[in-house]
């Protein structure tokens, strides 16, 4: 083997621990093992910022930094941002047993473990064995790095044959390619044949992936179940399992099935993510609570940061949020809010984000009881949609939805006007429209066409026809507008005609309106003025 | 509420290990920052070589004290056998003068539980000291579809005709040397494959000596 000065000298390191005395004396170690250029970070954070910044060739991690995320999601972050090429080497450092490591995805295995405590003397036989398997492994990642996948698939069958200390791991090299290029009978037959000798871990998740992508579902779910079993830390296998439970609409089981991969990895974000989905799905509003409060905690300085973590979060606290004043209302509005602040910092640029959280925000406040508050988000959100050039229903609906809870129901009721011409709604759309039109009282709205109705009666006494009418017409357009309502109309209507002159469509605006009023009893205190409004219209009729 | 014992020990181990490497970290600041005669170099070195030996056995004892544990698992990787070796080799010269001749290809690697192997080896070239042998011999018989052994062969005395009739020899309490043979056979069947569990085989060399084979399924 070559000596580990030469293959470290030039070599771009970066080296991650959070104990002080620990990231030292491993640069230190490095650099007497012949490394030249060594960078430090202290956790995800500052390690994720360098890796931004900087192409490492080797990444140095410790599995378990703290609190904040560990080693796996920090090389997950950088493979799936391509930050990471394959022909770099990460090596994971783990405490005293790597049988107490989690697995991460297939795609995102550290290429080798490193157990502490380490001495100088394992250090560099560790990373001599290491260094050397990856360089022999060179001409097959570089490829890899190229998305050259015919020349990779060539490669590995040369390297199978000629190369037999190195099979097992050119084998999962090949799995994983003939999966990327979509053929399954092929990577199962290759991992049936890995799984004949030996019973790998990785060998039996990647069969499992294969039966789930050629349809054979109950097959997958077995051989999960089964790895689940033997290797309850290989935490991909939830995922997947989650992921046929869904397909099979058994939304519970796959709820329960993430919840127990969180447990066993509770770090890792688009898994907490996903379970805060479903379990919002399933209105189990406690586990998506804590789901999305730990993907917005973990996601906030990463690539997964994700304005959707917000505003679910926001929403999955609205079931501990009442008019009470107790803790919980208290810690549950306070945490809403501040997701939301967050959203309209990070994501000011994106009106459709902006307007859920105001959306979101003005739920809060009325479960508050804060009607004010309320209808001021209301407001903001309403202007938000008016400047959203093709809204989807989904958010006209939950823009109607807030209208009605700020008491705003001639709005609402507009609103809904408009989704029901939608000819793109969903069936579940379709239902939250029919039920969102039950809750709009028409008591409610007859009030707003009486408020419309005084301020017309003031622009009509001064002598302000045209405002006049402007705002009957608003009002004559809800069928809930009372009679006195749609008198008004007609009479603002005919004194304009009188003013200046008649014209046909106008009259025919009234002729509408009468026949809305119907008949009025002789009895009736309004009868005379309806008499008198249907004779003036028959005046006008005749002078045109 | 009752003491999980094993709870207490594996918490106190732990500890025990973050001390250790703690110690071990301090001695090699310590080397850094003093001008040490060749003398006191060299002391220092075997104050350096019994800390990372006290290190190593207590992380053998807390793979141990997992091996007890009924939900036991434990983790095959593939391995390169003279890397998990080479600690064993050095700590047996350094501090025992004791030679360990690998004689295999430094490449060869398979599926093994690193951690275990280790606790067998380390358990075997330990009872071969203490019987007096001088030089240790490992070498492996590669078998068809993956099965291998591995042979660690001594130039002491060899065992008691008892030790290799003797039926408990594997038990705990069963011989002179019964904790390191039970432990080797302990690390050895939790290796699994098809049913099958790997095995210790214990015999005598035809002139002197004793050979431990380790059969890995």
């Amino acid at each position: 083997m070559a000596k580990i000065e030469a293959m470290l000298a030039g070599k771009r390191i970066l080296a991650i621990d959070d104990l002080v005395e620990s990231r030292s004396a491993m640069k230190k170690m490095l650099i007497i093992l012949g490394a030249t250029d060594v960078d430090i970070a202290m956790d995800g954070d500052e390690a994720t910022e360098f890796i931004l910044n900087k192409d490492y060739d080797i990444v140095i991690s410790d599995y378990n930094l703290g609190r904040g995320r560990d080693g796996q999601q920090i090389l997950e972050e950088a493979r799936f941002i391509r930050r990471l090429k394959a022909t770099s080497t990460f090596v994971m450092l783990t405490g005293e047993n790597a049988m107490d490591m989690v697995m991460g995805a297939i795609e995102y295995e550290p290429d080798d473990y490193v157990t502490k405590p380490f001495t100088i003397d394992i250090m560099r036989q560790r990373m001599t064995r290491i260094l050397t398997t990856k360089e022999q492994l060179r001409p097959i990642n570089e490829a890899i790095d190229r998305q050259a996948h015919g020349e990779v698939m060539q490669l590995c069958d040369e390297y199978i044959k000629h190369k037999p200390r190195l099979k097992i791991r050119v084998q999962r090299i090949k799995g994983r390619t003939l999966m990327t290029l979509k053929r399954n009978e092929e990577a199962l037959a290759l991992y049936e044949e890995i799984l004949s000798e030996r019973e790998i871990n990785w060998a039996l998740l990647g069969k499992a992936t294969c039966l789930y992508h050629l349809g054979k579902f109950n097959e997958s779910k077995k051989l999960l179940q089964y790895t689940i079993k033997e290797h309850p830390k290989y935490v991909q296998c939830y995922d997947l399992l989650a992921k046929i439970y869904l397909k099979g609409k058994d939304f519970k089981s796959a709820q329960n099935t993430l919840l127990r991969g969180t447990h066993v990895s509770p770090k890792q974000v688009l898994r907490q993510m996903e379970l805060g989905r479903i379990a919002f799905a399933n209105q189990d509003l406690e586990v998506a609570e804590t789901a999305f409060r730990q993907s917005v905690r973990l996601a906030r300085h990463s690539c997964y940061r994700n304005a959707k973590n917000y505003l679910f979060f926001a929403k999955s606290l609205q079931h501990k949020i009442s008019t009470t004043n107790n803790r919980d209302s208290r810690s549950g509005s306070g945490d809403a809010l501040k997701a939301l602040d967050e959203v309209k910092t990070l994501y000011s640029d994106t009106p459709e984000y902006l307007l859920e959280a105001n959306l979101i925000e003005s739920t809060t406040y009325t479960n508050l009881g804060k009607e004010a508050d309320a209808k001021v988000a209301a407001e903001k959100a309403e202007k938000l949609l008016s400047e959203i050039s093709n809204p989807k229903s989904a958010q006209q609906l939950a823009m109607a939805n807030v209208f009605l809870a700020t008491n705003q129901h001639a709005k609402a009721q507009d609103l809904l006007g408009v989704i029901s011409k939608r000819k793109d709604l969903s069936a579940t759309e379709a239902k939250e429209l029919e039920r969102t039109k039950n809750e709009i009282s028409e008591m409610v709205v007859r009030q707003y066409t009486t408020d419309i109705n005084d301020k017309a009666i003031a622009f009509f006494e001064r002598g302000q026809l045209s405002q006049a009418i402007e705002l009957l017409d608003q009002a004559t357009s809800y069928k809930e507008a009372g009679l006195a309502v749609l008198l008004n109309a007609i009479q603002v209507k005919i004194t304009y005609m009188d003013q200046r002159e008649a014209s046909r469509k106008m009259l025919d605006e009234v002729n509408d309106l009468l026949q809305r009023v119907g008949d009025i009893p002789s009895t009736d205190e309004r009868f005379q003025r309806w008499e008198l409004l249907k004779k003036s219209q028959e005046r006008l009729l005749r002078s045109l | 509420m009752a003491i999980d014992i094993n709870v207490l020990l594996s918490a106190q181990l732990h500890d025990l290990k973050n001390q250790m490497q703690a110690l071990l970290n301090a001695q090699s600041e310590l080397e850094d920052a003093l001008n040490l005669t060749p003398e006191q170099q060299s002391l220092l070195e075997k104050l350096h070589d019994h800390s990372s030996h006290l290190s190593q056995r207590v992380v053998e004892l807390l793979s141990v004290l997992k091996m007890q544990n009924q939900s036991f698992k434990p983790n095959i990787e593939e391995c390169w056998l003279s890397d998990t070796l080479s600690p064993i080799v050095q700590e047996f010269f350094e501090l025992h003068g004791v030679n360990i001749t690998l004689d295999f290809d430094e490449d060869f690697n398979q599926f093994y539980d690193e951690q275990l192997v280790n606790i067998a080896v380390h358990n075997a070239c330990m009872n071969a000291f203490q019987a007096g042998a001088t030089a240790i011999r490992i070498h492996i018989n590669e078998l068809e579809k993956g099965r291998w052994q591995l042979h660690i062969e001594d130039n002491g005395p060899g065992f008691p005709d008892e030790h290799l009739n003797h039926e408990n020899a594997f038990t705990p309490n069963g011989t002179q040397n019964g904790l390191g043979l039970y432990l080797i056979e302990q690390a050895m069947h939790a290796h699994k494959r098809n049913q099958a569990h790997g095995e210790v085989r214990l015999q005598n060399l035809e002139h002197s000596g004793a050979q431990v084979t380790l059969i890995f399924p």
